[in-house]
């Protein structure tokens, strides 16, 4: 388990299938190592892309099949679990690889180029960049907000 | 009409492009992947600070997915929609547009989207129209 300690204004830097990821501070409540047991399969649900449960200060949460979500396939094992602020409460999410923490200067938002705005709806409203590599902005609520749209 | 037409080639097809509408040239461009990108596009890149997004090559008209292979060279489009990237397989030429002539395709020889044929040299090249081929995009 990682405590968010020292990291206030900082984003973390994660991975899933290989598209990079930036996560504010805010909606960072825990990283969860994954190891043998850390989930626990019995809340497994497809219907609605539970793939099961995990303990997050006493309580169990769900994780959710982000990699399903987002349109992704997942090829490489689960490093850890982001448990993260959401619309209804905390949920956790499997990533790839998690590069860690940077500061906010090192990164810069860019919009979302208006061609790929103009076709359905995107689970991301904005791009950060870091590094040299655009990053998809992720926002837990937003993309509870999109899971939820007709 | 632009003075100069590059002539490239995409998936093994060779086409033609005005030039004006062409902002910049790459060479082996990192290409980035996103999530829930729309339909023709494979990803993005960097130009200049600007994250512009990348065609698939099988959505230019005529191509066959199946010959679609990496490209080590972008075109950097300017569009009614923003800056495109259109992927081509070998460096470019950029000609004079008197020195060949432009003309209707004629009906059912090449794909919907391709209404013009420049003819260079006794090659014909299917002219790019890049607004149109986004516009359709969008209708997708």
């Amino acid at each position: 388990m990682q405590t968010m300690t020292g990291t206030a204004g900082k984003r973390l830097v994660f991975r899933l299938s290989g598209v990079g990821f930036s996560l504010a501070i805010a909606d960072l409540l825990e990283i969860l190592e994954a190891q043998p047991g850390t989930l626990d399969p019995s809340g497994v649900d497809d219907e609605h892309g539970l793939l099961g449960l995990v303990s997050f200060r006493d309580e169990a949460i769900h994780v959710r099949d982000i990699h399903g979500l987002l349109g992704l396939t997942q090829s490489d094992p689960v490093k850890a679990y982001l448990v993260v602020v959401g619309a209804d409460g905390a949920w956790a999410l499997p990533a790839d690889q998690v590069e860690g923490f940077s500061p906010l200067d090192a990164f810069r938002r860019c919009a979302v180029p208006p061609l790929l705005q103009s076709g359905a709806p995107l689970p991301f409203a904005a791009i950060d960049l870091w590094q040299g590599e655009p990053l998809v902005f992720f926002e837990p609520m937003f993309v509870d907000q999109w899971q939820r749209m007709p | 009409m632009s003075a100069k037409m590059t002539l490239l080639a995409v998936a093994g097809r060779d086409y033609a492009l005005p030039v004006d509408c062409i902002r910049h040239i790459l060479a082996e461009v990192p290409v980035f992947p996103l999530v829930r990108l729309r339909a023709g596009f494979s990803g993005v890149f960097l130009f200049e600070g600007e994250i512009i997004p990348l065609l698939e090559p099988s959505m230019v008209p005529g191509i066959d997915g199946e010959r679609v292979c990496a490209a080590p060279y972008v075109v950097i489009c300017q569009s009614d929609y923003g800056g495109v990237g259109v992927p081509v397989e070998r460096a470019v030429r950029i000609v004079e547009t008197q020195e060949g002539s432009v003309s209707p395709a004629p009906p059912g020889t090449e794909p919907a989207l391709v209404s013009q044929i420049f003819l260079w040299r006794g090659h014909p090249y299917p002219m790019l129209d890049v607004d149109t081929l986004l516009a359709q995009l969008s209708y997708q």
